[in-house]
C-alpha cells in the first residue's frame, strides 16, 4: 500500500499530506476535551467514619466553640481534622464566584497544610494530602498539585486513592506536553486495576503514545479502548454514554492508522490485539475498517481508503459487511467513472455474494434480501452485456463468448428462483423465463446443445406470460431444430426428436412451421418404409386443423408421400386415385420432374392394376385401356399395349391381336418387345391362317434380319405359308431361293426340294420337277450321313418317280427301223429308269422297293414285247422273217428271263410278310408268264345246301 | 412324333377293336336267345333261304346279301344260312363283313370246314399268310379229308411262305383225296424246284 500510494502520488503530494497531518495531530489533543480533577467524580462519603448528625454550619459553630474550650490535644486534632473536611464540602456544595472561591480553596490549603504540620502522623493525613493535591489542582498550580501528588504517591503508594492520584499526576504531565511521565502515570493507574479509571487511563496511555508517535502501542490502547467500550456496550445496551468517547476513539485510531499502513496496519492491529472475550464482533470490526476508510478518504486518500475496504472484504467475504463495502467500492468507482473498476467490483460482488459464493451458502434470508437486488442487477448487466456482445462475434469466439455468459444467466435463475426470494421485489422485476430462454440461446451459442435442447423443451412447453421476449412455440420450434441437429440415426435421440416434433405438432398447431414439422414426420415414417404409418398419418398435414394457415405446397408434399406410400404398397387403385388428385387439383404448383414423376407413376398403378393375378379381364381390359387412352406418353404405355396384345392371343382373339400387334410395332418399331411383337405377329397371322400376311411378315424378316439362321428359318416359313396361302407363285420362288440358298439343314432343304417338285408337278412342268427330284436324289446321297427315314423315302420316292419317267420314255420309243437306233434310245431310257429304280430300292423302302423291282421287271417283260413287237425288215422272205423273228425271240427271251426272274424276286417278299399292289401284279405277271406253277387259284366251297 | 403318336393311336384302337371283335379264327359264342332257337327253319324261313341260294347262284349278290342278312338275325344259329351271307358279301366286295359273317358261323359251327376255309382264302388274298394257314389247318382239323383246304394249304406254303416240303405234302394229299391229274403236274413241278433249291443248297455248301 505505502508503494503504491508513492508510485501514484508525486513526492510534492505526499508532503503535503504530512504536513496536513502533523497539524491535524498536534491540534488533535486540544480538541480533545482532557479530563480534569474537577471532572472527577465527587469524593465518596463512604470513606469518612461517621456521617454528620447534625446540620454542618451547627456542627461548625459547635466544633468551633469547642475548640474555644481548649478541648485535648487527641479532641482538638480530630475536631481540626473534621472541620477541614467540612470546609472542604462545604466549598464544593457552595456556588461561590471565582474570587471567593479561590480564596476558599487558599484557605482550605492553609488548613490542609497546618494539620500536616501540627500533625504529620495523623492517620487523615492520606485525605488531607489527597485534598490538599485537589485543591492546588483546582487553583490551577500544578506544579504545587504534582508535588503533593508525589508525596502522596510516595507516603501512600498503596492507597485506595493511588490509582486515582496517578492518574492526576498523568493527566497534569500530559497537559504540561510531559508525555512520557504521563505515560507512566497512566500505565500506573491501569496496573492499579481500577475500574473506574481504567478507560480513561487507557485511552490518555494510547494518546501518550500517540503523542510520542508510537502509533502502534498507541492503537493498541485506543482498540482495548474501543473493545471495553463496546463490551460494555453490549452489555448494557446503552449506547450513547460511550458514543462519544468511541467516536473520538474511533477517530484517533484512524488517525494514527493513517500514518502507518492505513488497512494493512489495522488489519495488524486486530491480528495481534486479542479481543477479551473471544471472537471480536465483526460489527466493531467493520467499524474500524469503515471509520477508517471514511477518514481516509476525507484526507483524500481515496486508494487506501478503497484498499480497506478491499482488506475487510478479503478477510470477510462471507459477510453481509463485506458486502456493502463491496458495494461502496462500486459506488465508489461508479462515482468515480471509472467504469473498469466499477465492473470488475460488480464481477467481483457477484464472484464473493452470487450464488456458489461462501455468503450465498451462509447467508440468511435477510441478509440475501438486502444483497440480492445489486446481484441481479450485476448478473442481469453482464450477461445481457456479454450476450450481446457474443451475438456480434462468430466462429470460435463466438461459441466462447456464448459459454461465457452461460453462468451468469445460471446464478440469475438460481437467484429468481430460490425460494426464500421469490417475493423480492428486486426478482420481480425480471422474468425468469426470459432469463431462461436467454440461457437456452447462449447454450445453444456455446455448442452446449444438450442444454440447450432441453431448456428450449422446458420453454417450449410451459405457458408463458405476457410480455416475454418469446413465445413459448419459439422455443419450441428452436427445441426441435435443435433435436434434428442431434439426433442421429435408431437412437434414443432419433426418439427424442420424434417426440418432440409430436408434441410441436399437438401444441404449437399454429406455429408457422408446425404444419412443416408434420410434414417431417411424415417424411421420416416414408424414409423409414413405414408406409401404412404415411397413409394413416398423411391426413394430419392434409387437414390441417388450422385451414387458413395450412400451406399447399406442403398438402401437396403430403399427398405425394401419401400417394408413393400407396404405390409402396401396391395398393395401387388408391395410388391412382391419389395421383390423379395431385395432377389434377396441384397442377399449377408441380415442378417438371414431380410432373413428370406423378405422370409416370399414375401410369404405372394404372398399369399394375391390369398385372393383378386375381383381376378379371374385363377390369384388366380396362385398366389397360384407360391407361393407353389417358396416359399416351407413358412408359407403361408399350408395357399396356403388349400386354392387350397378349390378352387377345389368350383369348384366341388372333384378329385382334394382329390388329394390336400391327399398331403396337408402328408405334414400337425398335425396343425390347420388337421382336417378340413379331413373332407373336407371325403367330397371330398362323393362328389367324392369314397365311399370305404370315408370309409376307416372314419374307421381311428373311429379307432383313441380320441374323443367318433366323433368315432361313423365316424364308423356310415364308415358303410355307405362302403355299398355304395358294400364293403358288410365290411360294415357288421362297422354295427355291431356300433350296439354293440353304443346302443345310439336309433334311429341311430336302422337304424343300420336295415342295419344288409338288409345286412345279402342280404346273405340269415335269422337266422342273425331275430336275428337283434328281437333286432330291443327289443330295441324299451326298449326305447320307445327315439323312433320316423321311429324307431317305423322299430320295427312294424321287427316283422311283424318275425311274417312271424314264419307264415312260421308254415306252414311248417305238422300235423301228432302223432298229439299231431306235433300240438303242429304247436301252437308254431302259438303263437309265433302271438304274434310277435300283437306286431307289437301295433305300430299301418297302412299298417303293416292290414298286419299283415290279417296274424293273416289267421294263425288261415290255423289252421283250418290245423286240417281238418290233417292226419287221420290209422285204425279207418268209425264210429270212422266221430266222428274223427266232433271232427276236433270243434277243427277247433273255428279258423276259429277267422279267420272270425280278417278278419271282418280287413275290418272294411274302414271305417276309410283304403283301401290296406290286407284290400282287407280280404274282399275276408270273401267273402269265408261268402259268404252270403260278397260275393257281384258291379253292372253296360253292352255296351251302342247308341252312344248318 | 406324329407318326409315332398316331401309331401309337393305332395300337390303341387295334386292341380296343379286338376286344369288341373276334379275332380271326376265334370262335363268337351265341347268346341264350340264339341258342334257344329252334335248329330248322320256318316255311318263311326255309323260301327265304332257297331264295337266297337262287340269287346267289344267279350272282345277285347283292339281293342275296339283303335276304340273308334278315334271315340271319332270325336264325343266327343257322351256319348255313351265315355262309351264304358271307359268301354273297364277299361276292358284293364287302370282304371285311364277309369275315365277320363266317367267324360268327364258326362260333356257332366250329367244324363248318367251307367256312373255316373261305376264311383262309379271304386272309391269303389280304396277304395275311399265317391267318390263311391257321384257317386252312382248322378246317383240316374239322375234316381232314377236306381236300380244298390241302389244295389251297399246298398253294400257300408253295407260293406265299416258301415252304415247299409243306407244299408237297399238301399237294399229294390232295392228289390222294381227289386224283387231280393237275395236281399231279404241281407236284412234278415242286419236285423239281425242290431239287434245284437242293442243288443251290448243295453249291452253296
Amino acid at each position: 500500500m505505502r508503494l503504491t500510494v508513492t508510485e501514484h502520488y508525486p513526492l510534492t503530494t505526499l508532503a503535503l499530506c504530512c504536513a496536513v497531518l502533523l497539524s491535524g495531530c498536534s491540534v488533535a489533543p486540544d480538541n480533545i476535551k482532557r479530563p480534569r480533577l474537577a471532572d472527577l467524580p465527587a469524593f465518596d462519603r463512604s470513606m469518612l467514619l461517621t456521617p454528620p448528625e447534625v446540620n454542618e454550619q451547627q456542627l461548625d459553630l459547635l466544633y468551633q466553640q469547642i475548640l474555644t474550650l481548649q478541648p485535648a490535644p487527641q479532641t482538638r486534632q480530630k475536631i481540626l481534622y473534621r472541620l477541614s473536611q467540612m470546609h472542604t464540602r462545604q466549598l464544593e456544595q457552595q456556588e461561590l464566584p471565582p474570587a471567593q472561591e479561590r480564596e476558599a480553596l487558599q484557605q482550605l490549603i492553609a488548613r490542609y497544610q497546618q494539620l500536616l504540620a501540627d500533625y504529620p502522623a495523623d492517620p487523615n493525613n492520606e485525605l488531607i494530602r489527597y485534598q490538599l493535591a485537589r485543591s492546588y489542582d483546582l487553583l490551577g498550580q500544578q506544579q504545587a498539585c504534582l508535588e503533593q501528588l508525589d508525596a502522596f504517591l510516595q507516603r501512600y503508594p498503596q492507597s485506595d486513592l493511588a490509582a486515582e492520584v496517578w492518574f492526576r499526576k498523568a493527566d497534569i504531565h500530559y497537559a504540561l506536553s510531559q508525555y512520557q511521565q504521563a505515560l507512566q502515570a497512566y500505565l500506573a493507574v491501569l496496573g492499579n486495576n481500577d475500574v473506574s479509571l481504567e478507560l480513561h487511563a487507557r485511552y490518555m496511555a494510547g494518546w501518550s503514545y500517540f503523542k510520542l508517535q508510537e502509533f502502534e502501542q498507541a492503537d493498541e490502547q485506543f482498540l482495548r479502548v474501543l473493545d471495553h467500550s463496546y463490551t460494555e456496550l453490549l452489555l448494557t445496551e446503552q449506547q450513547q454514554p460511550q458514543q462519544s468517547l468511541r467516536d473520538e476513539v474511533l477517530q484517533t485510531l484512524s488517525i494514527s492508522l493513517s500514518y502507518q499502513e492505513q488497512g494493512h496496519s489495522l488489519q495488524a492491529l486486530l491480528a495481534r490485539v486479542p479481543y477479551p472475550p473471544g471472537q471480536r464482533p465483526l460489527l466493531m470490526v467493520a467499524q474500524l475498517y469503515q471509520r477508517l476508510a471514511d477518514f481516509l478518504a476525507e484526507k483524500k486518500l481515496l486508494a487506501a481508503s478503497l484498499e480497506t475496504y478491499q482488506l475487510f472484504i478479503s478477510q470477510y467475504p462471507d459477510t453481509l459487511l463485506a458486502a456493502q463495502f463491496q458495494l461502496k467500492l462500486i459506488r465508489h468507482y461508479l462515482d468515480d467513472a471509472d467504469a473498469t473498476q466499477a465492473l470488475a467490483a460488480q464481477q467481483r460482488y457477484i464472484e464473493l455474494f452470487g450464488p456458489g459464493s461462501l455468503f450465498w451458502q451462509r447467508a440468511t434470508v435477510t441478509e440475501l434480501t438486502e444483497t440480492t437486488p445489486p446481484l441481479l442487477q450485476y448478473l442481469d448487466y453482464f450477461a445481457r452485456n456479454r450476450y450481446a456482445s457474443a451475438l456480434t462475434l462468430s466462429g470460435q469466439a463466438r461459441q466462447q463468448a456464448f459459454a461465457d455468459v452461460v453462468p451468469l444467466w445460471q446464478k440469475m435463475l438460481t437467484v429468481l428462483d430460490e425460494p426464500l426470494l421469490q417475493k423480492q421485489q428486486a426478482a420481480g422485476d425480471y422474468s425468469a423465463a426470459d432469463i431462461r430462454y436467454l440461457l437456452a440461446e447462449s447454450y445453444a451459442g456455446a455448442a452446449l446443445q444438450d442444454d440447450a435442447l432441453a431448456l428450449y423443451t422446458q420453454l417450449g412447453f410451459t405457458a408463458t406470460e405476457p410480455g416475454t421476449l418469446f413465445t413459448a412455440q419459439d422455443a419450441a420450434y428452436k427445441a426441435l431444430l435443435l433435436s434434428e441437429k442431434l439426433a442421429a440415426p435408431h437412437d434414443s435421440t432419433a426418439q427424442r426428436h420424434w417426440q418432440l416434433q409430436t408434441e410441436f405438432v399437438n401444441v404449437h398447431r399454429a406455429h408457422p412451421a408446425a404444419q412443416q414439422v408434420a410434414l417431417q414426420q411424415l417424411q421420416q415414417r416414408y424414409s423409414e418404409q413405414d408406409y401404412y404409418g404415411v397413409i394413416q398419418h398423411s391426413n394430419a398435414v392434409t387437414d390441417w386443423p388450422l385451414p387458413t394457415q395450412s400451406q399447399s405446397a406442403l398438402v401437396q408434399e403430403a399427398q405425394f408421400l401419401h400417394s408413393q406410400s400407396e404405390l409402396a404398397l401396391q395398393q395401387y387403385a388408391a395410388a391412382e386415385h391419389s395421383i390423379s388428385a395431385l395432377l389434377s387439383q396441384g397442377a399449377a404448383d408441380l415442378s417438371a420432374d414431380r410432373r413428370k414423376l406423378l405422370t409416370e407413376q399414375l401410369a404405372s398403378s394404372i398399369y399394375q392394376q391390369a398385372q393383378q393375378p386375381d383381376a378379371p379381364l374385363a377390369a384388366v381390359q380396362q385398366h389397360l385401356q384407360r391407361l393407353l387412352s389417358v396416359l399416351p406418353d407413358s412408359a407403361y404405355h408399350e408395357a399396356a399395349a403388349y400386354q392387350q396384345v397378349e390378352m387377345a392371343r389368350s383369348a384366341g382373339d388372333y384378329a385382334a391381336a394382329i390388329s394390336l400387334l400391327t399398331a403396337f410395332l408402328q408405334r414400337y418399331p425398335d425396343t425390347e418387345r420388337t421382336s417378340t411383337a413379331k413373332a407373336q405377329l407371325l403367330d397371330s397371322y398362323e393362328q389367324a391362317q392369314q397365311w399370305d400376311k404370315a408370309a409376307a411378315e416372314l419374307a421381311r424378316v428373311a429379307a432383313e434380319s441380320n441374323d443367318p439362321e433366323q433368315q432361313r428359318e423365316a424364308l423356310y416359313l415364308a415358303a410355307q405359308y405362302y403355299q398355304r396361302s395358294g400364293d403358288n407363285a410365290r411360294a415357288l420362288d421362297s422354295w427355291r431361293s431356300y433350296a439354293n440358298r440353304y443346302p443345310q439343314p439336309h433334311l429341311l432343304a430336302q422337304e424343300a426340294r420336295l415342295q419344288l417338285v409338288e409345286l412345279y408337278q402342280l404346273q405340269q412342268d415335269l422337266y422342273r420337277q425331275n430336275f428337283w427330284r434328281d437333286k432330291i436324289a443327289v443330295f441324299e446321297q451326298r449326305n447320307a450321313a445327315q439323312g433320316n427315314e423321311r429324307s431317305r423315302y423322299l430320295a427312294a420316292q424321287a427316283l422311283l418317280e424318275l425311274g417312271r419317267h424314264e419307264s415312260g420314255l421308254f415306252a414311248q420309243v417305238k422300235l423301228s427301223h432302223p432298229l439299231k437306233q431306235s433300240l438303242q434310245k429304247k436301252r437308254q431310257h431302259m438303263s437309265a429308269a433302271i438304274k434310277h429304280y435300283e437306286q431307289s430300292m437301295q433305300y430299301g423302302i418297302a412299298t417303293m422297293l416292290t414298286e419299283a423291282q415290279f417296274h424293273v421287271g416289267e421294263l425288261y417283260q415290255q423289252m421283250a414285247a418290245a423286240l417281238l413287237a418290233s417292226d419287221r425288215p420290209k422285204g425279207l422272205d418268209e425264210l429270212a422273217l422266221e430266222e428274223y423273228e427266232l433271232l427276236l425271240q433270243e434277243q427277247a427271251y433273255p428279258f423276259e428271263e429277267q422279267a420272270i426272274a425280278i417278278y419271282q424276286q418280287n413275290s418272294r417278299l411274302t414271305q417276309q410278310q410283304v403283301w401290296d399292289q406290286w407284290v400282287q401284279q407280280s404274282f399275276q405277271r408270273l401267273a402269265t408268264l408261268l402259268p404252270a406253277r403260278f397260275d393257281k387259284t384258291e379253292a372253296y366251297s360253292g352255296v351251302a345246301e342247308d341252312a344248318y | 412324333m406324329h407318326i409315332r403318336a398316331l401309331l401309337c393311336s393305332a395300337v390303341l384302337l387295334g386292341l380296343s377293336a379286338c376286344s369288341q371283335l373276334p379275332a380271326p379264327g376265334v370262335s363268337v359264342p351265341l347268346t341264350a336267345q340264339q341258342q334257344a332257337a329252334p335248329a330248322s327253319l320256318s316255311d318263311i324261313e326255309q323260301q327265304q333261304f332257297q331264295q337266297a341260294k337262287a340269287l346267289i347262284q344267279a350272282e345277285d349278290y347283292a339281293a342275296a346279301v339283303a335276304v340273308l342278312q334278315q334271315l340271319a338275325e332270325a336264325v343266327p344259329a343257322a351256319s348255313g344260312v351265315g355262309y351264304n351271307l358271307a359268301l354273297a358279301q364277299w361276292h358284293s366286295g364287302n370282304v371285311e363283313a364277309a369275315q365277320q359273317r363266317l367267324l360268327q358261323v364258326v362260333g356257332v359251327a366250329p367244324d363248318y370246314t367251307a367256312a373255316h376255309n373261305l376264311l383262309g382264302v379271304l386272309a391269303r388274298q389280304q396277304g395275311n399268310f399265317r391267318q390263311a394257314e391257321r384257317h386252312f389247318q382248322r378246317a383240316l382239323q374239322a375234316d381232314a379229308s377236306y381236300a380244298i383246304a390241302h389244295k389251297n394249304l399246298a398253294f400257300l406254303y408253295e407260293l406265299y411262305l416258301g415252304e415247299l416240303l409243306q407244299a408237297h405234302y399238301h399237294y399229294k394229299q390232295y392228289y390222294q383225296l381227289t386224283a387231280d391229274e393237275q395236281a399231279k403236274g404241281w407236284l412234278v413241278l415242286l419236285e423239281q424246284q425242290l431239287t434245284q433249291e437242293e442243288k443251290h443248297e448243295q453249291t452253296d455248301l
